[in-house]
């Protein structure tokens, strides 16, 4: 498929196009393609052995041809830009996807739609692949340390073209759209071989593949999108699939009310975002990313902006809690659990919920000029994290507990994003991205496994008959708690250490990021004690499985990417390595030495506004550094605090978990029914919208439109018409009268003018 | 008073007449026979009107045609007295009728007053008759094919654009205006050939044969149509 | 050439009768009479058709012979018309047993 589109490059652009490196390697699939999957357990169909083929021989193909040739990479010396189509086969090969399965799906066997549907996104994760390696290659001239990379941009069509309001379709692979279409396509190629397994059993698996392709192609048009109003329809895109496929299961009302609930909650800040973007346009005339940071990086022309750079940012942040599930509207996202488990780990972990972080990591350089939004960033954050953390502790439901751990750290995102650490929240985007979407999919296996129980307290003693999950649960516990070593400590503790900093930084309120930091660390125990209990009231202790089920492992297709992820979980973290670390994993043969500094904030500061830049932290100060490693203790103590906790409450029989839940029974009673948050938006928006609606219902619909207007309207209609009746008599002759007098009246009124 | 002018009034005159009677007659007969002197009497005036063809085709066609379909089908129905029913006069057939008038005085009115609008005079602003028979604005003129019938006669090679055809005359450019040689218009040969056969069918095989073929197909339509309904029986 | 007639007089004779042929059409009821009716209100306008041609001929300096040749075509539609007409009347009459349209209300229901 790369020659194809270099091919495609060459039309597109003849002059400045470099297509060497491609066209000879279409041979070169026969190599690699046997080994690799079939270590992950046996006994998998036919159509694994042929995915695994298709997955892996091109993903070395590619990351070949990827680092070495262009994917298609053409310059335009009158732009100064790269543009590549590749950016449009990555976009459209999920659509393509879902279009096969949308509309034949049906009537395929299902190997086949399992087939068309991993391959659509396994392609588009091959694309990216070759893609982002391509963006490598693009290096500029850059500072001492620092990288420099030229975008590639690709203008699909023009879109929009009003006046001065102009939209193209256009489409930009920069540092940050890279790091999100690599967790995109790759954790949903996985999770869509994980979802073969898992929804085996279910008749509208055709549907299930067509959703879930459509999904990815929204999110791809999301983060690839170079103006807000196309990244407005990836997010849009992404909570349509996010509705169809909670609601998944539409015959169970329950379902299909969550799917409904989350859809109508993402409103509310769907509607925010817009008047967001209605700010933006009025101040800078453009809704482009690039023409924006412009505008607001240069002094002389960020005037428009400041004026309305808090409220529109505010307006923004708006969209992204609702979307990514912060206070105040994060509460769809428990009710979201009610979809398939995949979808929970690719939508409502791994992707979709962090658009919020990746928005505003976007438009870092408007939310710079607004210090307010960002406190308030921080604040709603931090709160968000504390919140949903101390809910999680209390709940039953093995993915409800997830749920909430996922709002949590989704606010430890926008702590990270608000305190101006967009790296670190960037980074902790993705390593949660890995744990979760790990936990997700181990929860959903154990779930599989026990057939369809999920509440934990039917668990226990789980590690025996289900070892994979086991192992790879517990590897995602120890990452989102923050062991030193796994993804989740190098994330976490990086933005624990931003937050703190920002009192050195010279944040306007150093109070307020104390506080924070506390709240941080908080999070930080509770989400280990939380996990660990999950942990081991699922895995450990005595079996509480329902009598007549017998639990069993995860199938190959559930392994694989279970096995995959818990690697990336254990590993992830070694790419943003803290500078104060950075000589313990110097030692590491071949990549020690890169990964002693933190790559990820090497690659992704180019995108950030050196403003951005300067409130992120520096290094230099030795009284920073004993700070850091302060700091560091502290959290990977109360880390280590918590998980020891939760093993001596949980891991054997104990009495205190109860004691304490029926001593402090107000507490337990408020967190068990999650702050009652759902009673009260009942109270203060749905009651008065139900009343407001029979109001509209019984006063204005029934008496207004339909007694006044409808019926008055045809009550005015038959009166008129029994007047008229008597003209139209059917008598030709007088009709053609009428006709003459109208002629003589014509001719009059011409006559008389 | 030329004779045109004697014939026209006379004509005119019994022509109204005649055709009120048209109208009025109870027996539809009496109508026919009143419509068959207002057609002759009609090609009358075209004959005035320099259209011998017409003239001809007026006689031939309406009053021998087609008035002998007429007094045809008022014989084969034979409507006895009382089927031609009473005279009802309703209100309503006075309204109409009286806005007939109406728009007759005032067609008529517009005519006398808005047609002969001088240069200048308010009404010329008002597209009115005078425009109708004025020569065309210099967008229009240009020499053409109706120019055949003044052979030999000046015609500037004035092409405008317009799709009128040529004309004989001279256009000033400076004042865009397009002045008829007045020998022409009053020469002997161009008033020999107007409304002769000859050139009314040089024209109708000419500009508008293809007008003229849809009407050869109308007319066949006709044709099947009178048969197919007049049938008793299909 | 040019009629010592005014174009006016010409225009005025044919507005009379089309306007008697209108008022024909309006207030009488026998089907056959109304269809003489039209006859003279076709007539009126190939007047005017000739007319026109006539005097815009005189004031061109140019053979305009367009007006004759649509009275050609009117004629020609004349009698189509009348053709088709009289054929309706005769069925109808075999139907009804009359020809008075004020009877009917046809167009109604």
């Amino acid at each position: 498929m790369i020659p194809m589109f270099a091919m495609g490059a060459s039309d597109h652009d003849d002059h400045g196009h470099d297509d060497h490196g491609h066209g000879d390697h279409g041979d070169g699939h026969g190599g690699h393609g046997d080994h690799g999957h079939g270590e992950h357990g046996g006994g998998s169909s036919w159509w694994m052995y042929l995915l695994g083929f298709l997955v892996l021989a091109p993903t070395l193909m590619c990351l070949f041809n990827g680092v070495v040739g262009s994917s298609g990479v053409s310059y335009n010396p009158a732009t100064g830009e790269y543009s590549s189509p590749i950016l449009m086969a990555i976009i459209l090969a999920p659509a393509i996807g879902a279009v096969i399965n949308g509309t034949i799906g049906q009537k395929l066997p299902r190997p086949i739609v399992n087939l068309v549907g991993c391959a659509a996104i396994g392609l588009a994760f091959l694309f990216s692949i070759s893609a982002v390696g391509s963006l490598m290659g693009l290096e500029a001239p850059a500072a001492e340390g620092h990288m420099a990379h030229q975008p590639i941009v690709y203008n699909a069509f023009k879109w929009i073209w009003v006046g001065n309001f102009q939209i193209p379709a256009k489409f930009v692979l920069d540092p940050l759209s890279a790091v999100m279409i690599l967790i995109i396509t790759g954790i949903g190629t996985l999770i869509h071989i994980y979802s073969a397994g898992y929804m085996s059993h279910d008749p509208a698996y055709a549907r299930f593949f067509t959703y879930l392709n459509l999904f990815c192609f929204a999110m791809l048009i999301l983060v690839l999108g170079g103006n807000m109003l196309l990244t407005f329809v990836g997010w849009e895109g992404v909570g349509l699939c996010s509705y169809l496929l909670i609601g998944f299961w539409y015959t169970d009302d329950a379902k299909a009310s969550a799917g409904k609930k989350a859809f109508v909650v993402n409103r509310v800040g769907d509607f925010a975002f817009i008047i967001g973007m209605f700010l933006i346009f009025t101040a800078a005339e453009s809704l482009d990313y690039q023409a924006i940071t412009q505008l607001a990086t240069t002094p002389e022309t960020a005037g428009p902006l400041m004026g309305i750079a808090t409220a529109a940012t505010i307006f923004i942040f708006i969209g992204c809690t609702g979307k990514s599930a912060q206070i105040p509207l994060f509460v769809w996202l428990p009710d979201a659990m009610a979809g398939p488990t995949p979808v929970s780990a690719l939508i409502h972990a791994a992707t979709m919920v962090t658009a919020g972080v990746y928005l505003i990591a976007r438009m870092n350089a408007l939310f710079i000029l607004a210090p307010t939004t960002m406190w308030i960033v921080v604040v709603v954050g931090g709160v968000t994290a504390l919140m949903a953390a101390t809910i999680a502790v209390v709940q039953n439901d093995i993915k409800k507990v997830l749920a909430y751990s996922t709002v949590s750290q989704l606010g430890y995102m926008f702590m990270a994003v608000g305190s101006g650490a967009l790296t670190a929240g960037v980074f902790h985007l993705m390593t949660h991205a890995f744990f979760k979407a790990l936990l997700f999919l181990g929860a959903g296996a154990v779930i599989h496994g026990l057939h369809d129980e999920q509440d934990i307290r039917k668990m226990g003693g789980l590690r025996k008959s289900m070892p994979i999950i086991h192992w790879t649960f517990l590897v995602g516990c120890i990452a989102i708690a923050g062991v030193p070593g796994f993804a989740g400590f190098f994330s976490k503790d990086e933005i624990l250490w931003n937050v703190f900093a920002q009192v050195h930084a010279g944040a306007p309120m150093p109070g307020l990021h104390v506080v924070m930091w506390i709240v941080g660390v908080l999070t930080a125990g509770l989400t280990a004690f939380y996990m660990f209990r999950l942990y081991f009231l699922t895995f450990h202790g005595e079996s509480r499985v329902a009598a007549g089920v017998t639990p069993h492992d995860a199938p190959a297709a559930m392994a694989m990417p279970l096995i995959i992820l818990a690697a990336l979980s254990a590993v992830g973290g070694y790419l943003g390595v803290p500078h104060i670390l950075g000589g313990l994993v110097h030692w590491i043969p071949g990549i020690g030495e890169a990964m002693s500094h933190h790559i990820l904030h090497t690659w992704l500061e180019q995108v950030f506004t050196p403003s951005a830049n300067a409130l992120s932290i520096r290094f230099e100060h030795d009284q920073e550094v004993v700070m850091e490693w302060v700091t560091m203790g502290v959290s990977v103590v109360v880390a280590l605090g918590a998980i020891a906790a939760s093993w001596m409450l949980y891991a054997r029989p104990s009495d205190v978990p109860k004691t304490v839940a029926e001593r402090a029974s107000l507490p337990y009673k408020i967190l068990s029914n999650k702050y009652y948050v759902d009673e009260l938006y009942a109270l203060l928006f749905v009651k008065p919208t139900l009343l407001i609606g029979r109001f509209f219902h019984k006063v204005v619909d029934e008496v207004l439109i339909d007694l006044l207007l409808v019926n008055g309207a045809a009550w005015v209609m038959e009166s008129m018409g029994a007047i008229g009746k008597r003209l139209q008599d059917g008598n030709v002759q007088r009709y053609a009268g009428y006709v003459v007098l109208g002629l003589g009246a014509i001719i009059f009124l011409l006559l008389i003018k | 008073m030329a004779s045109e002018t004697i014939f026209f009034l006379i004509l005119a005159f019994s022509i109204v007449v005649s055709s009120l009677l048209v109208v009025t007659l109870r027996n539809p007969i009496h109508s026919a026979l009143s419509l068959v002197s207002t057609m002759l009497m009609m090609a009358g005036v075209y004959a005035l009107l320099n259209a011998p063809f017409l003239a001809v085709i007026q006689v031939m066609v309406y009053a021998g045609a087609i008035m002998v379909l007429f007094l045809f089908v008022i014989m084969l129905l034979n409507l006895g007295d009382d089927e031609l029913g009473e005279r009802r006069f309703t209100l309503s057939k006075f309204i109409t009728a009286g806005g007939a008038i109406f728009l007759f005085g005032a067609v008529a009115f517009g005519i006398t007053t808005l047609g002969s609008g001088e240069p200048g005079s308010p009404q010329t602003a008002y597209p009115g008759l005078s425009r109708l028979v004025a020569v065309p604005g210099a967008d229009e003129v240009a020499c053409s094919e109706a120019r055949a019938g003044v052979e030999g006669d000046h015609c500037e090679e004035v092409w405008v654009g317009g799709q009128e055809g040529r004309a004989a005359g001279t256009y000033d450019a400076a004042s865009k205006t397009w002045r008829p040689a007045p020998e022409l218009a009053r020469s002997v040969a161009l008033w020999e050939r107007f409304g002769t056969v000859e050139w009314v069918g040089r024209s109708i095989f000419g500009k508008w044969v293809f007008l003229f073929e849809v009407t050869g197909v109308l007319l066949l339509a006709a044709v099947i149509g009178a048969v197919v309904i007049a049938k008793r029986r299909l | 050439m040019e009629g010592s007639v005014p174009l006016e007089w010409y225009l005025i004779l044919s507005a009379a009768i089309f306007a008697i042929g209108g008022v024909g059409v309006l207030l009488r009821r026998n089907a056959i009479i109304l269809f003489m009716c039209i006859e003279l209100m076709l007539n009126a306008v190939n007047l005017t058709f000739l007319a026109f041609s006539r005097y815009r001929t005189g004031a061109l300096g140019a053979l305009d012979l367009d007006g004759h040749v649509m009275s050609f075509f009117v004629i020609a539609l004349a009698a189509a018309e009348a053709a088709v007409g009289l054929a309706i009347i005769l069925s109808i009459f075999r139907h009804r047993r009359h020809i008075n349209v004020d009877d009917g209300n046809l167009l109604k229901n």
